[in-house]
């Protein structure tokens, strides 16, 4: 039997059977198999009616979407000819004036003629980060204040040597807010991860660290920002010596000591999510001697990442309070895919019914009912680390957000 | 430089940054960066080896196996491979399997420790005790500073019954690696097999705090050895109820009490001594969650209260004849607590 006869027989079947979910994403499947990806959305979408949480449909339901949007690119000479009575082209016409472009991004300024790929301006500041008072009020107290009031520094005999570790659960806003403190300090912007300074060859990876202060001395004012600390930094007991990383700790080390002491102008912040994998001596004085915990967003802020990912989306009576109130426990990352995840249902249903429509409570409720905070065990990890290895009071922040928040 | 050799290169370059990964414990990084690289060179032996090992640190045992499974079709003797395909089975069940497997790795490689400690392992976890003992002795002898392998002989002479060549065999291991808390954490069983409660808990507390992931099982074994201690003080708590009822007699009978309630104020003193220690062996919030996992232990120090109170009044005031019947209800209820796992 050819497809098409089989796609014909389970047409039929399916108008006889509309709950039968299977049978229809078996359909759905043998659509998108052929290209024709409208007709096993709407199959997608009539099964995520009856069953929103089934993983086939919604593997299939973004397939079909990234099928779709890809399609007019493939395409290349001009606009296709609408298939089966949808018109993207009219839907495209009637959202046109109420999405706003995607990202905008402030004119680079001029940086080293080398470092162009690396340094960046930001434009970022505090104001913009939402909530999250306690950590601004830390950055205020334990970095930008100091740094903006040198001669109460001189009067009170201190320096600002030293790097500042922000820590806590993943997706909450370690590197954005980085990039805040580089935007308040009117600093470049330069980000480093172990795929910057890991190489095979031996020396090579010393070599790159060198490097990578260099360009940050030769960009000062600069915020040198080392992401995943814990594995450029990791405790080097525990590394076998196999993979390179310790000789990338001991110049990290080395080049912490050398900034600290002999460069102005170049502000060292990192960022994990595993402080307790940090080595010891990396957190010693002159090195990353200050800590802030950076923990789950507050309901201000939840409100304030809600309203930027649906801020370039056609929307209609969303109420970002209830969606902060009842989000509470949802990192950054969870409350973008929320708000992905809505539109997309909503997308989904325009192309079932053929009209366009923006996306509603009902889709951001739907999302919420699906999708669980990731935080979780990090926070377990957090619990043993509090308990068993806080004796010296290294994490007593910490500790203190666990209580609050009723973790322990 | 041609393209091929270019994209080798970069392959290169991500297998150098997925082992860094790796090593540092970022499994799931470890998986974005080995997919991403395997999504421009979806052959690649190396990198589907690095990607089963993610998986499988993952836990993900089904993923694991199969892109060991792919990665060993097309180098069949990887020793990567080969060991991740053997311990992916038999987590996913398929034990004998995983054993050909284990088997296989151990003659292809015959001169890697690894692939006799794997081996090992799985015999170990097949409850082939004899095998495993002589295959990990292998492992030890082809590298006598293979800590891993060390800390596995001690497992299995534990499980033997040779408790005291089991912790020697982790001392060893802790000779090596001072940091490695599944020694530190097994000798503090051993140490609790052996009824040494206080360095058992020290024990458990030391192995939670070098590696926190550890935490769960240490709260686990720190409620065991806290339910042995409150045992142990609810033995006393039993003789306590006997002298207590004896001075309730003592009382109705209009006898002397002085005898009786010294005896019970030495018994008092005794249980709130012994009380006071193991309390004060446990840090207090870790005692507070271990309450949380274990609600009999609360039940326990109040009756180990309760029963000094009962004491401290029997030898303060002596008593009225209703503390014979108290005494009785004491030492029946501690028998009771002795008997019943908390």
């Amino acid at each position: 039997m050819s497809n098409d006869a089989v796609i014909r027989e389970l047409s039929t079947a399916v108008e006889r059977d509309p709950d039968a979910i299977e049978l229809r994403l078996h359909l759905a499947g043998l659509l998108a198999d052929q290209g024709r990806y409208v007709e096993a959305l709407g199959h997608c979408t009539a099964a995520l009616n009856k069953d929103p949480a089934n993983a086939d449909a919604l593997a299939l339901l973004q397939q079909c979407s990234a099928a779709l949007a890809a399609e007019p690119a493939a395409a290349g000479e001009g606009p296709a000819a609408p298939k089966d009575g949808f018109d993207w082209s009219t839907a495209e016409k009637e959202v046109s004036d109420i999405v706003q472009p995607a990202f905008v991004e402030a004119p680079a300024d001029v940086v080293g003629e080398d470092d162009y790929e690396v340094v960046q301006r930001s434009a970022v500041r505090l104001d913009d980060v939402a909530g999250m008072a306690d950590v601004k009020q830390q950055l205020e107290l334990s970095l930008l204040g100091p740094i903006r009031n040198p001669e109460l520094m001189k009067a009170f005999k201190v320096s600002a040597r030293g790097g500042l570790l922000l820590y806590g659960p993943p997706g909450c806003g370690k590197t954005f807010i980085a990039k805040a403190v580089s935007g308040e300090l009117g600093a470049n912007f330069y980000q480093v991860g172990i795929a910057d300074v890991l190489h095979r060859w031996l020396g090579e990876s010393e070599r790159s660290m060198r490097a990578v202060f260099d360009t940050a001395r030769r960009n000062t004012p600069c915020v040198l920002f080392f992401d995943e600390v814990d594995a450029l930094g990791h405790k080097r007991s525990a590394l076998s010596g196999n993979s390179g990383i310790r000789t990338v700790v001991n110049s990290l080390l080395e080049e912490l000591d050398s900034a600290a002491s002999t460069n102005d102008g170049v502000y060292v912040l990192g960022a994990t999510n595993a402080p307790w994998d940090v080595d010891a001596a990396l957190r010693r004085p002159g090195r990353f001697d200050r800590m802030i915990f950076v923990g789950l967003p507050d309901a201000e802020a939840r409100t304030g990442i809600a309203r930027f990912h649906l801020q370039d989306r056609p929307l209609s009576g969303i109420d970002l309070k209830s969606i902060a109130s009842r989000t509470d426990g949802f990192s950054g990352a969870d409350l973008a895919h929320v708000c992905d995840t809505a539109t997309q249902l909503a997308m989904a249903d325009s192309v079932r019914s053929g009209e366009v429509r923006p996306v509603t409570m009902a889709d951001v409720d739907a999302a919420i009912a699906q999708i669980r905070p990731s935080a979780g065990p990090w926070f377990e990890t957090a619990r043993n680390v509090v308990e068993f290895a806080n004796n010296d009071g290294t994490y007593d922040e910490l500790a203190k957000y666990l209580r609050r928040r009723k973790f322990r | 430089m041609t393209s091929e050799a270019v994209s080798h290169s970069q392959a290169d370059d991500a297998v150098h940054v997925v082992r860094a990964y790796l090593e540092t414990g970022n499994y799931e990084r470890a998986r974005e960066v080995v997919r991403l690289s395997l999504s421009q060179d979806p052959n690649d032996p190396v990198l589907l080896g690095l990607c089963a090992q993610a998986e499988l640190l993952l836990e993900n045992y089904s993923s694991a196996a199969e892109s060991a499974f792919a990665a060993l079709a097309i180098t069949p003797d990887d020793l990567l491979a080969m060991r991740i395909y053997a311990l992916a089975l038999d987590e996913l069940g398929r034990r004998d399997e995983a054993l050909w497997m284990g088997y296989r790795t151990v003659i292809a490689h015959p001169n890697e420790p690894v692939a006799h400690w794997v081996y090992a392992r799985l015999l170990y976890d097949a409850r082939a005790l004899p095998s495993a003992l002589v295959v990990v002795q292998e492992a030890l002898r082809l590298s006598p500073t293979y800590v891993s392998a060390l800390v596995l002989r001690g497992c299995i002479l534990e499980q033997m019954g040779r408790i005291d060549e089991s912790t020697a065999s982790y001392r060893e291991a802790l000779v090596l690696d001072p940091d490695n808390a599944s020694a530190v954490n097994n000798i503090a069983v051993n140490r609790l097999r052996r009824h040494k409660l206080t360095r058992a808990l020290d024990g458990f507390l030391s192995a939670a705090r070098l590696d926190p992931s550890l935490g769960g099982k240490a709260r686990t074994n720190i409620g065991l050895v806290v339910a042995k201690m409150l045992s142990r003080i609810a033995i006393v708590a039993t003789a306590l109820g006997v002298a207590v009822m004896i001075a309730g007699v003592d009382a109705a009978d209009g006898s002397p009490t002085a005898g009786a309630r010294v005896v019970t104020g030495l018994i008092t003193a005794a249980l709130v001594a012994a009380l006071c220690r193991s309390l004060l062996s446990v840090p207090r919030r870790i005692l507070t969650s271990v309450m949380r996992k274990r609600p009999g232990i609360g039940f326990r120090i109040a009756h180990a209260v309760l029963s000094a109170g009962i004491g401290a009044w029997i030898t303060a005031f002596g008593g009225p004849a209703v503390f014979a019947s108290v005494g009785l209800i004491l030492a029946i209820y501690s028998l009771f607590l002795i008997k019943v796992d908390p």
